[in-house]
């Protein structure tokens, strides 16, 4: 049986090994590394590679985007220094579905200005584990699989022990600092775990010495994490992270975050049996986000009427998974979840003259969502692995005030609950001709609901294309037949992996003009609801190189390619471009020198007319870093690392960085984290 | 001293109310308030109750309780009133609609739209007939909330003076709102008949922004010069009712204009 997997930080520079790496899995699993995403897990901390990025990373302090956005297949859409929205080959928002300990959290602010990966940290985070799969191994419905950010755990120790970490690390560009700290206590019946980490930004400077102003950040995040064994077996896991930014800006919007605060906390219950091949987490968990925007802070002038919009979303679930390997020819997943959500959303404008207004852009929404996944990835001989897998989904959507219902009175008739059923199914065929040689075949059957946002959105402003949105109850769930072809060979020095993949899309979910609809925002270009388009595309390849010439000496070349086009043949919007990053890594006992270029080419296929978007010019920045692990007496370690962002000081934008604020010129970067 | 016990026999009354639905007692629901009261000669209690605390420059219900001496109602009288505003130099009316007995409430319901507040320019007085008795009392309209006007007088393009009102909503909400409009047209400054052969089109907008919204139905004629329909308020805080009152379709009132603030 083979899995494909990732360990380590990061894809690109991962080295290669045909043996088997421990991840969550069951032990006797082997497991697959891969170049390209499939199912790809990252290890913040525990992957020990000697690589650079590790390294960088494993000092527990780069921001969770930087680490989503140096992976292949994944890319950021940018409104701000801070809190970037990921997408898997440039699938996003409710295409994906992104979740932490799998756990669903879903964004409270109605500009999408708060993607949950915003809420964790490297130095609270065991590992992100990324899927294109959308059937049996998901954590919800979707298009394109998702993101699960794996929460570090304490673990029992059979002695008493207490470690610890501590770091510092400055930023040139912005006077951007973090200061991190955790604790870790273990002993054979109980585990405990505190961290937490403080950042701060001021603006950041773009290539062309030019100040970006509102890029600024402040935030801090603390997690708490204990154990309790209550028998050989069994034990219980509290989980609890509270993550508060304040003061930070989206020079991409119009308005700025006065404070986007998360409380995260769950309570989990674990069998495990590894000789029986078991492990069966239950989970009950709730989480609150509560987001407020703040355009206080800017000119006068551009702020044409002062407005309060603060939003809300509060989380209740429970899951139970198991995971069981009968023999070594059956990895059995099976997964029960469900959640309710509800989003409220509202907005205040003042007037110079005239009385106060009030409205909902949410008005109290509600999902409540029940799932089942199961899966089975099955050896069929030697060369031969086949793996099937299943979710089904029943997503009811309602209403949960008066208010609510009578705000959208206005704009829909009748009741306005939802319910549906929803179906995701994957097949993947796994072939190896020979030790060098492996392909693998996959479709899938995805289909996704569409979001609150989607089906009830009052006029809420959408910066990309200028329009107002509303929603719209009705609309069909959006589905996709995905097919992905991929080969890989290596060899002692070489890997080299190929897949090229499609999404073949039946009512995908767009905005469309309304007419004769008078705009809520001032200035804004019109009013659009979503609709479904009767069918869209996006095909894309990766190619994925490594070749290490020399034991210390490591090349790669990581390479996406995607393009979309509606029922129309116009471009989608929010497609990255072909993306190209080449990186040469240097080992030299205890020190990793790295230098890589980060290229993306032209997107010029894009519809302004229809999305809004205009094309984006290509773009290539040099980062260079060194970096040294200091090994103490004893087990302490004090890695440092330094390096250099934008080495050429070039001013760039990238195609999904809204509105097209330059990026960060050079920066330079000074880390320090000590493991003790 | 009457007074006194009158308020009282309120106070207790309330208590009773709030205590006991089913007593049996005639007071009106105690949401309204009591304008004014008098005694006719033949010793009928008339008393003018209102849904604020006063009435105001719109369309107003005008509730009338009649009460005999022994305190139990009249079920049975005919009840007619009319506005007189006394501004010195001129009389005029404004356009009323006759009470019909509520059984609910034990109380003559009715309306009158009062055209502009009492004050320097001038006084309204109501004059109720009670079966051939007349009383009179002084009223004191106040004008609605700052840069609202829930009425308006307009000239038509046929040289006629029309008064449009609003009706409902009395407490709009942000959504859908039932919208209902009341036209009568001056006959002469005594004289306000209803007007029911209009068609009119309405158009909200929130002046502080400029904008609309979307999914009003225009009001059409229900009976007595009132029209109904539905408006859509996609936010409280300012809005104007821009109506547009056309007769075979001719456009009698471009843009008759009403302000309301919730
Ligand atoms: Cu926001």
């Amino acid at each position: 049986m083979y899995k494909k997997q990732i360990l380590s930080y990061c894809c690109a520079l991962a080295i290669y090994t045909a043996s088997a790496q421990q991840t969550d899995s069951l032990p006797g699993l082997k497991i697959d590394r891969t170049l390209l995403l499939k199912e790809v897990t990252i290890q913040p901390e525990k992957g020990i590679s000697q690589s650079y990025q590790d390294q960088q990373r494993s000092n527990l302090q780069v921001l969770t985007d930087k680490i989503l956005e140096s992976t292949p297949g994944i890319n950021m859409i940018r409104r701000g220094n801070f809190a970037m929205e990921p997408t898997i080959r440039s699938l996003n928002n409710g295409q994906i579905t992104m979740t932490i300990d799998g756990m669903r959290i879903f964004g409270a602010c109605t500009d999408r200005m708060d993607p949950i990966s915003s809420y964790v940290e490297p130095n609270n985070l065991e590992s992100l584990s990324f899927s294109v799969n959308p059937g049996g191994a998901s954590y919800g419905s979707s298009i394109g699989g998702g993101i699960n950010f794996k929460l570090k755990s304490p673990s029992f120790t059979s002695e008493k022990k207490v470690s610890g970490s501590a770091g510092l690390g400055f930023e040139s560009n912005g006077q951007a600092y973090q200061s991190l700290a955790g604790i870790e206590y273990s002993a054979p019946n109980f585990a405990i775990q505190a961290n937490g980490i403080f950042r701060r930004s001021g603006n950041y400077t773009a290539g062309n010495v030019e100040e970006i102003s509102f890029s600024q950040y402040r935030k801090w995040n603390g997690n708490v994490s204990a154990l309790f064994k209550t028998s050989e077996h069994t034990y219980l896991k509290t989980d609890y992270i509270q993550d508060e930014g304040f003061d930070i800006g989206y020079p991409a919007l119009t308005m700025d975050v006065s404070f986007a605060k998360a409380k995260i906390g769950a309570l989990s219950y674990v069998y495990f049996h590894p000789e029986k091949n078991i492990y069966w987490e239950t989970k009950a968990y709730y989480n609150y986000i509560n987001h407020a925007m703040d355009d206080t802070k800017r000119p006068k002038e551009t702020v044409p009427m002062h407005m309060d919009m603060p939003g809300t979303s509060r989380t209740m679930g429970a899951y139970s998974a198991l995971t069981y390997q009968p023999t070594l020819k059956h990895h059995i997943k099976a997964r029960l979840d469900g959640f309710n959500n509800q989003l409220s959303a509202e907005m205040t404008m003042y007037p110079d003259d005239g009385a106060a207004m009030f409205m909902y852009t949410l008005p109290d929404l509600a999902r409540t969502d029940i799932g089942l996944n199961l899966s089975d990835d099955i050896s069929l001989n030697d060369q031969f692995n086949l793996q099937i897998g299943g979710r089904f989904d029943y997503a009811h959507d309602y209403i949960f005030s008066e208010v609510g219902k009578e705000q959208l009175s206005g704009m829909f008739v009748g009741d306005l609950s939802r319910n549906r059923f929803i179906t995701n199914l994957n097949l993947e065929l796994g072939y190896t001709l020979s030790h060098a040689w492996k392909f693998s075949a996959e479709v899938a059957r995805a289909a996704r609901s569409s979001t609150l946002q989607e089906g009830y959105s009052f006029y809420i402003y959408n910066r990309l294309d200028g329009y107002d949105y509303i929603g719209n109850p009705d609309l069909k769930q959006e589905t996709s037949t995905n097919v992905n072809l991929s080969t890989r060979f290596h060899s002692a020095r070489f890997v080299a992996e190929v897949s090229g993949f499609g999404y073949f899309f039946k009512n995908y979910i767009t905005g469309s003009l309304l007419q004769g609809y008078s705009v809520m925002t001032i200035g804004a270009n019109g009013v659009k609801h979503y609709v479904s388009l009767p069918s869209a595309k996006l095909v894309g390849a990766e190619l994925a190189l490594k070749w290490s010439p020399l034991d210390n000496l490591i090349l790669t070349s990581l390479n996406t390619y995607a393009r979309g086009s509606d029922n129309q043949g116009n471009g989608l919007p929010m497609i990255a471009p072909l993306k190209t990053v080449n990186a040469i890594l240097y080992n030299f006992k205890q020190v990793s020198l790295q230098a890589e270029s980060i290229s993306y080419a032209a997107q010029n296929n894009v519809n302004t007319a229809i999305y809004g978007e205009t094309s984006t010019p290509s773009s290539t920045i040099l980062n260079l870093s060194v970096s040294k692990e200091f090994k103490f007496k004893g087990s302490p370690v004090l890695r440092a690392n330094a390096g250099v962002d934008n080495l050429l000081d070039r001013e760039y934008v990238q195609h999904l960085d809204i509105m097209k604020i330059a990026r960060p010129g050079r920066n330079f970067l000074f880390r320090m984290t000590a493991l003790f | 001293m009457k007074k006194i016990i009158n308020i009282f026999l309120l106070i207790v009354g309330i208590t009773f109310f709030a205590a006991c639905s089913k007593d049996t007692e005639t007071t009106p629901d105690p949401e309204k308030t009591k304008i004014a009261e008098s005694t006719t000669t033949s010793g009928l209690t008339v008393s003018l109750w209102s849904d604020q605390t006063s009435y105001l420059v719109a369309y107003n219900k005008v509730y009338v309780q009649v009460k005999k001496a022994d305190g139990s109602s009249v079920t049975n009288a005919t009840v007619t009133y009319s506005p007189l505003m006394d501004m010195t130099t001129m009389k005029h009316s404004s356009p009323v609609e006759q009470p019909v007995y509520n059984t609910s409430d034990q109380l003559y319901e009715g309306a009158v739209v009062f055209s502009m507040p009492s004050g320097m320019m001038g006084s309204w007085g109501l004059t109720v007939k009670v079966n051939n008795e007349s009383l009179v009392f002084n009223v004191s309209v106040n004008a609605t909330v700052t840069n609202t006007k829930h009425t308006g007088t307009f000239l038509g393009t046929d040289g006629k003076s029309y008064s449009v009102s609003l009706v409902q909503p009395s407490t709009p909400k942000i959504g859908m709102n039932d919208l209902e409009i009341l036209v009568n047209v001056k006959q002469d400054m005594l004289t306000f008949p209803p007007d029911a052969g209009l068609t009119i089109e309405v158009t909200p907008e929130m002046p502080s922004m400029g904008h609309g919204s979307p999914n009003n139905v225009n009001p059409v004629s229900s009976s007595n010069g009132h029209y109904k329909g539905k408006v859509n308020f996609t936010m409280s805080g300012d809005w104007r009712l821009h109506l547009k009152l056309l007769r075979n379709n001719t456009v009698i009132v471009e843009d008759a204009a009403l302000d309301l603030l919730f």
